[in-house]
């Protein structure tokens, strides 16, 4: 039998996709299903007086915050209510649930709605939040949460360092863009339990939300994933399931709610605009010596997950290099928009933008080589992390620099630029698992079977290919071929809650309960169920281990236009042992493209708390003829606590995209520093002379 | 939305559907589908014959005003005598637009934003309407339908030796324009025509006559535009930005051209 690891069957799913036989939610329909449709508030920011509702004929329905038995979704704070009931805080905001037999019946009746409002001024930025006399989301003000870190003594570093760089940088709202808008499916099963469906990264989550808000226990509900289009954090938390478990509840008939693309560009959850300043210090010989950032996050009207992407971004702003002294502040801040919450990368990309921009223009000044400066900074095993605490597990950023540097693509850039064109290099640092404080296990069952094994566990494949890689793991495992290799992911039936698909941490966490499962089931048991913990971080360090990928972006800037054409962009990656090479290069191709789209177009702006963008007309994603040349290869330096020596790296591609376009946008014009993203072509073509 | 749609097969039956019932005329629909019109009759022109030719009578182009891009786009004639409209349908949507979008309907949407039209107006092309009988209006003074008129073709001349487009988007595909522009001269006279500068695609009479002198002055030409336009600041770009660009494109096209 050839190696299992490390090579690419064909996706289990696959087949099922491309033939059109796959279900997603919005497939699911059974007889009598109510189509669900949100009231939203058409202002940004109010106080709700009063809901006036048209006459609502048999068969439709209309619920409101009264109708719930818990009015929260359980999140870090809690603090969203599933229907406004007195504070209205971004527009769009829902705060009744209509049910009708269609859709554009339940959609006519949420028009005729009307909503006595009280309104109030807005909150429409980062900026205007901090303020002494902005309009307050909370009782406590703007201020959502507060980061804070301080190792060793950054100012007399600072004052030390022959080289001192500072820059304010910016990113941008940006949406998921999965292909598969938001939905769910609700009905009553046999048992009489609420059975949801949806599009989750999470089926446990929605199981507890519904549990709140229905006041049902948690027995009474079961929930799984249907086959789901994309997540990329998005649909890591409540987006349309507690809609429709509402309705199913108060009405014993199955509901559905999917959101129109208007409703996901809008109102779906979104990547925290930031606003980071950083000075970061270096000696003549380019050792980064001392680091200092804060970090502002727009989280939108509620926390949801941002308090975690506060931490994460900040955690990973001196990156993937050894710093001595490191002072990281940062608040997250409310404001009228729509949550921000998880996305692919959780604040890393925002901070790398930060720092590795500063550490190029670093390299540059000190006439130090772009990958050198990154070799003699590289973060070593057994070295002390930003926030402390000791780095004890593998870090190939050393061997994947030196790879890298025998790259065509590097050898073209150092030996051979292409005329006209401009390169840039960054690097990325992911961590992978929830981080410490939070629970972080999963459960995986093992059954044997007539024609092989069921594998089973809540977590759910969101499209990524977990269950491909996990097949994959649990076939060597087990000693057979993956097809011998059932695998049934995404239910609460029969499964202890494995917590979200997230965190880059499936193929990491999932993989080690396999291999601990199968070896009860080689000892000769035909039923197994083990658990895995994720290793804690040691001292103040959030995470245990991280994945490292050096990024080349080559560009061609057209002067006349300020247009960047990227051309070709080629990483080195090191995740440990890559356990299916396609699947790998999967998620490497499409993080790139993701970020690409934050650097080149993608954004969403407020004007009074209005998203500007509401289509995929104007909400600018890469289209096939905007994505360049990747390229992309890895070290195989095996983790030893992985299975089979693999790392989590599914987010990890999108962290340092920007950076290195940026730098090759800069090396194209002469003089032009990109602190911003989107890139302004107005900053390009003020630099070229050309405005 | 739901709509009532009616398949007229001749021009008349469609002009009298129109009178009667006050509908809205349908090419492709992806202008009028896309943006859910609240047209509760929709008048398809798909079955009346004699819309979809492309005929070449040596002084001029006609081309039937249901003919969509991917046509124009393949179309060698106007490949060789019509580059500007060629390259402004190449740059049009993505794929499967052009293979439904037509040439009729997006002179019929007076979008400031349609691409094909920038090049129609730089090269002086005029529209054959019908509203019981026959009548041609250049597509530059068109502002509107009159009357239930319907376009049925675009004749364009081929007396310019040198046509040009330019189309600025936000992207590679699939793109809005922020600015396009277009560039036609026999030799003596040019024209040129910039979209997404004004409520509707302007034809830039006080630049196109400083460039049909005989030394070009590209300074005064670039004042000229930009005091011509009158952009504003949208989602798509800002006025700033359009200005810049114009000048830039301005220059572009002039030295592609020769002049
Ligand atoms: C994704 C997308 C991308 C696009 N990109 C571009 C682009 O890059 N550049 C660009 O210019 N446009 C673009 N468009 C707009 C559109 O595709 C074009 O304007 C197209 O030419 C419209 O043609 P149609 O046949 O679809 O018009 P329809 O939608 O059928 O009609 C448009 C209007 O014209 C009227 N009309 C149509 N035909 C006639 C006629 N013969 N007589 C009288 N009135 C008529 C209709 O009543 C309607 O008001 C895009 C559209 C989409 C959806």
């Amino acid at each position: 039998m050839h190696e299992i690891i490390g090579s690419s069957p064909m996706r289990l799913d696959g087949p099922d996709k491309v033939t059109g036989r796959a279900v997603y939610t919005a497939d699911i329909h059974m007889e009598g299903t109510l189509e669900v449709a949100l009231v939203r508030s058409p202002v940004a920011h109010a106080m709700l007086k009063g809901i006036q509702a048209p006459a609502i004929p048999d068969g439709c329905y209309l619920f409101t915050a009264k109708d719930l038995c818990g009015n929260f979704i359980p999140s870090i704070f809690s603090e969203q209510p599933v229907l406004a009931s007195d504070h209205i805080r971004y527009q769009g905001e829902a705060v009744a649930i209509i049910a009708a037999p269609t859709r554009e019946k339940a959609d006519e009746l949420a028009s005729e709605v009307k909503l006595e409002l009280e309104i109030l001024r807005t909150v429409d930025s980062i900026e205007e939040a901090v303020k002494d006399d902005a309009p307050r989301l909370f009782e406590n003000g703007n201020v959502c949460s507060v980061f804070h870190s301080d190792k060793g003594d950054v100012e007399g570093a600072l004052k030390q360092s022959a080289l001192v760089l500072e820059g304010s940088f910016e990113t941008p709202v940006q949406i998921h863009g999965f292909m598969e808008p938001e939905a769910a499916f609700c009905c009553l099963d046999e048992k009489g339990r609420l059975a949801i469906v949806s599009a989750t990264q999470n089926a446990y989550s929605d199981l507890y939300t519904a549990a709140v808000a229905t006041g049902r226990q948690n027995e009474e509900i079961t929930s799984r994933a249907a086959t789901v289009g994309g997540g990329f954090g998005g649909k890591d938390g409540n987006t349309a399931q507690v809609y429709a478990a509402v309705v199913t509840h108060l009405t014993g008939k199955p509901a559905r709610y999917v959101y129109t693309r208007e409703e996901n560009i809008r109102w779906g959850m979104k990547r925290h605009r930031s606003l980071t300043h950083a000075r970061v210090g270096f000696s003549e010989d380019g050792h980064i010596l001392a680091a200092d950032c804060s970090m502002l996050l727009d989280t939108g009207a509620y926390a949801l997950l941002g308090p975690s992407v506060l931490g994460l971004g900040l955690e990973h702003f001196t990156g993937a290099y050894f710093v001595p002294n490191v002072r990281l502040d940062g608040s997250l801040l409310y404001t009228n928009h729509a949550p921000a919450s998880a996305m692919r990368g959780f604040g890393a990309p925002q901070a790398a933008l930060a720092f590795e921009s500063i550490l190029n223009r670093a390299a540059k000044k000190l006439g130090i080589n772009p990958l050198e400066i990154r070799r003699i900074n590289a973060i070593h095993k057994g070295q002390e992390g930003p926030m402390g605490g000791v780095n004890e597990h593998e870090t190939g950023l050393e061997e994947a620099l030196e790879k890298f540097s025998r790259s065509d693509f590097y050898r073209e850039m150092s030996e051979n630029p292409e005329k006209g064109c401009g390169y840039g290099i960054a690097v990325g640092m992911m961590s992978s698992g929830l981080g410490k404080h939070i629970p972080d296990t999963c459960y995986v069952t093992i059954d044997r079977t007539d024609s092989g094994f069921t594998v089973s566990t809540s977590l759910v494949d969101i499209g990524q290919g977990s269950q491909t890689v996990l097949a994959q793991i649990a076939a060597k495992a087990l000693g057979v071929a993956v097809d011998k290799i059932d695998m049934r992911m995404g239910r609460t039936d029969g499964n202890p809650d494995s917590g979200s698909t997230a965190a880059s941490r499936s193929t990491f966490i999932c993989g080690n309960a396999i291999i601990k499962a199968a070896s009860e089931i080689l000892g000769g048991a035909v039923h197994a169920q083990a658990a895995y913990a994720f290793p804690e971080a040691s001292g103040e360090a959030r995470h245990t281990y991280f994945a490292f990928m050096v990024q080349g972006a080559k560009v061609k800037v057209d002067p006349v236009t300020g247009k960047v054409d990227v051309l070709w962009m080629h990483s080195t990656t090191d995740t440990g042992r890559v356990i299916n090479p396609t699947l790998f290069n999967g998620q490497v191709f499409g993080g790139v493209a993701m970020s690409l789209g934050m650097t080149l177009s993608e954004q969403v702006r407020y004007k009074d708390g209005i998203s500007m963008e509401n289509s995929l007309a104007n909400y600018i994603l890469p289209t096939a003829m905007d994505v360049p040349l990747l390229t992309s290869d890895f070290i195989d330096k095996p983790e030893p606590s992985g299975p089979y020596g693999a790392k989590g790296m599914a987010e990890l591609p999108t962290v340092a995209v920007a950076p290195a376009v940026t730098a090759a946008v800069s090396d194209a014009v002469k003089g032009l520093e990109i602190n911003r993203v989107p890139i302004d072509r107005m900053e390009i073509l003020r630099a070229g002379g050309k405005a | 939305m739901r709509y009532r749609l009616h398949i007229p097969t001749t021009l008349d039956q469609a002009l009298e559907l129109k009178r009667s019932t006050g509908g809205t005329y349908l090419a492709a629909g992806t202008v009028i589908l896309v943006n859910h019109s609240h047209a509760e009759d929709l008048i398809s022109l798909e079955k009346i014959p004699g819309l979809k030719s492309i005929e070449d009578s040596g002084e001029a182009i006609t081309i039937g005003a249901l003919v969509t891009f991917d046509e124009i786009e393949k179309c060698r004639c106007i490949m060789d005598k019509l580059p500007s409209l060629h390259q402004a349908a190449c740059l049009t949507a993505g794929p499967q637009i052009r293979h439904r979008a037509t040439i009729g309907g997006n002179i019929g949407c007076f979008s400031p934003a349609s691409d094909a039209v920038t090049a129609l107006v730089a090269l002086d092309a005029q529209v054959e309407l019908y509203d019981g009988s026959y009548h041609r209006m250049p597509v530059e003074g068109l502002r509107e339908l009159k009357d239930g008129s319907i376009i049925t073709s675009v004749i364009v001349p081929t007396r310019f030796c040198f046509s040009a487009f330019e189309k600025v988007g936000k992207r590679n595909a699939m793109s809005v324009s922020v600015l396009n522009m277009a560039l036609a001269g026999d030799g003596k006279l040019f024209r040129l025509a910039a979209g997404c500068t004004a409520p509707h695609v302007l034809f830039c009479s006080r630049t196109s006559a400083l460039l049909s002198t005989d030394a070009v002055d590209m300074e005064k030409a670039k004042d000229a535009l930009v005091s011509e336009i009158r952009p504003i600041d949208d989602r798509w770009g800002t006025v700033e930005y359009r200005k810049a660009v114009s000048r830039n494109l301005l220059e572009k096209l002039v030295s592609e051209a020769g002049l």
